[in-house]
């Protein structure tokens, strides 16, 4: 009786055993699954870039769902309200597209703003995390952490402090992957990029970044050079390009004056003189902002 | 205000609905008529027959759309998801649908043949097919034209790896001890996930790395088609069993010939760009001045009707 009591019970072990190991394995499966689950597509990784470089604050976490609903909320909207006017579904459609990536393209304008402003003032203050990190002996946080005192530029301020908040939150090297590639991103350039590869070596491997942090500030003061040449070159690109946004009023008060003795709202309303008259305006708000771009001195393509 | 007789759903729901219905009833019909006229077995081997037939269709489609130009081309552009055989497979189903719903539908509803329509799809059919290499009307396929940008996007941003890929090699290879020598595939083997655009030729190299080192050296040659490309396959070669001072000095001149490189081809880009943006005011300032004299001739016009009217 005893034998077979023991035998059970060395049964219902071995069961008990096989059980915890496959529960075991079933939750190895699982966290694996939800770590892959938890990398983002490379959309939202995006998005998340976009929204993080252009907010002012320091530690901001962007809610990607309140995004998604708002160009949804948007895009169906503006198909509804189409529709009901004009009961055409396609150009319902086109026009719910348009309203639906408003949102993103003015996003993306901003970044583009900023980026030509930071990555000026990184290439400005560059000697100065050259100088940083030899006088801190050679530590990349404490780079940072007194880089943060030493640059003027507002926006990169913030860039770096964020990159400093999100080491300090979380140490490991995934952690540290994107809060470099969040930096590198606000900066946008090649040399942006560079500097944020090498911060991710030195912070997450703790190695040595004289080097290369040496030839890096040399490679930026010759491209400082060549930026004034530039600018030289550019010139005439920028005269027409304000040319043709002052050329509009003046245009239209010389065609009201024109048409002044007749009926200048008939006039203007003929429909190929509105559809030329669109065309031109829409030109014009392209060039402008073309001209506000390229005016700017660009340290990277 | 609308006429009583007027409905306030529009014709087309209507003709819908019922031809909805009437393909509904059409398709019961058929399959209790071949319910009852087959066994069970019968069915069984016509469906097998028919998944036979479609499989064996599939596969001579296969072969018969596997670009492999095509299929290196939408790699390289980073569209890693979509095959060839995908491409024209969902091109052909927006394309018959947007045939059959433009015009067959509306016929069948009542309304005249729109050669209009006929345009709209053989624009679409242009549009995306990939294999247009009739010079002068290459821009019409707008697919290759977008495949092209994402390929010199892509191609920048490797250009730009290559300048991490320096940077790494010369902060590891700073931190050897002085005299040690370099194992290259070492150093190499743990930065791969570093890199996100050059580790598929990266992981080329390595491969053919221990087998046979002088192909190995064309690995980024192959995929990138530059001169520095070609460079950084012979630098890596040379440095691997060089001493640390040895290899330091190769890797910095290197990087910095590199350096000079890329920066002068940004700035041929940055000249082009230039026209380009000089196109654009050019052409805003000329449409202003068309808007400008089509009001005056408009008015000009008036006036010539005015005196007509008044002799």
């Amino acid at each position: 009786m005893k034998r077979l009591l023991f035998q059970h019970r060395k049964s219902s072990y071995l069961i008990c055993d096989r059980f915890t190991y496959r529960t075991r394995l079933k939750l190895q499966t699982k966290q694996l699954e939800d770590q892959k689950k938890q990398k983002r597509s490379y959309i939202s990784n995006h998005l998340k870039m976009v929204l993080v470089s252009t907010s002012r604050s320091k530690d901001y976490e962007p809610n990607l769902l309140n995004y998604y609903m708002f160009t949804f909320f948007l895009f169906s909207v503006s198909v509804v309200v189409i529709y009901l006017a004009l009961q055409q579904m396609l150009i319902s459609l086109l026009v719910g597209v348009v309203a639906a990536i408003t949102p993103y393209l003015i996003l993306r304008m901003r970044v583009t703003n900023i980026r030509l402003k930071v990555s000026l003032a990184f290439m400005e203050n560059f000697h100065l995390f050259h100088q940083t990190y030899y006088s801190t002996g050679k530590n990349a946080y404490f780079m940072l952490m007194n880089l943060v005192k030493e640059v003027d530029d507002k926006r990169l301020k913030t860039a770096i402090e964020r990159l400093v908040s999100s080491v300090q939150k979380d140490n490991q090297p995934n952690q540290i992957r994107e809060a470099t590639n969040i930096f590198a991103f606000t900066i946008g350039s090649s040399f942006g990029i560079r500097f944020g590869n090498l911060i991710y070596k030195a912070l997450a491997e703790q190695t040595d970044i004289s080097l290369p942090l040496k030839y890096l500030s040399k490679q930026i003061t010759d491209r400082r050079n060549d930026l004034e040449n530039e600018r030289v070159h550019k010139t005439d690109a920028k005269m027409l390009g304000y040319l043709s946004v002052i050329i509009l009023p003046i245009f239209m008060f010389i065609a009201w004056r024109f048409t002044n003795i007749y009926d200048s709202v008939k006039v203007f309303m003929q429909p190929y003189n509105l559809m030329i008259f669109l065309i031109g305006v829409v030109l014009v708000g392209i060039s402008f902002y073309t001209v506000i771009v390229f005016s700017k001195p660009r340290t990277d393509i | 205000m609308k006429k009583g007789g007027d409905l306030p759903v529009s014709m087309f729901y209507i003709h819908l609905f019922t031809y909805t219905i009437y393909g509904f009833f059409l398709l019961a019909g058929t399959t209790v008529m071949y319910r009852t006229f087959s066994t069970a077995e019968d069915r069984k081997l016509h469906r097998l027959q028919v998944v036979g037939a479609f499989e064996k269709t599939k596969k001579k489609a296969q072969v018969k759309l596997s670009d492999e130009s095509f299929q290196n081309r939408l790699y390289q552009a980073g569209i890693h998801f979509l095959s060839p055989y995908n491409y024209e497979l969902i091109r052909f189903t927006v394309g018959f649908t947007l045939l059959i719903l433009l015009i067959p539908v509306p016929m069948l509803l009542g309304n005249a043949f729109n050669p209009y329509m006929l345009y709209v799809v053989t624009g679409y059919f242009i549009v995306t097919e990939h294999r247009l290499s009739i010079k002068g009307i290459q821009w019409l396929s707008i697919i290759n034209v977008l495949i092209n940008t994402l390929i010199k996007q892509q191609q920048r941003k490797k250009e730009i790896e290559i300048f991490t890929l320096y940077d790494l090699l010369k902060a590891d290879i700073f931190t050897f001890d002085q005299g040690q020598e370099i194992n290259l595939y070492n150093l190499l083997k743990d930065r791969i996930d570093q890199f996100q655009y050059i580790k598929r030729p990266l992981s080329r190299f390595l491969n053919l790395w221990m087998t046979d080192p002088d192909t190995a050296k064309n690995a980024f040659y192959d995929d990138l088609r530059t001169q520095g490309a070609k460079t950084l396959g012979e630098v890596l070669a040379k440095i691997d069993s060089a001493s640390r001072e040895e290899a330091l000095n190769i890797v910095t001149n290197e990087s910095e010939v590199y350096n000079n490189q890329f920066y002068k081809k940004e700035m041929e880009l940055q000249f082009k760009r230039k026209n380009y943006v000089m196109i654009l005011f050019g052409i805003t300032v000329f449409v202003l001045i068309l808007w400008l004299l089509m009001i005056f001739s408009t008015v000009t016009l008036i006036q010539l009707e005015n005196d007509m009217l008044l002799n």
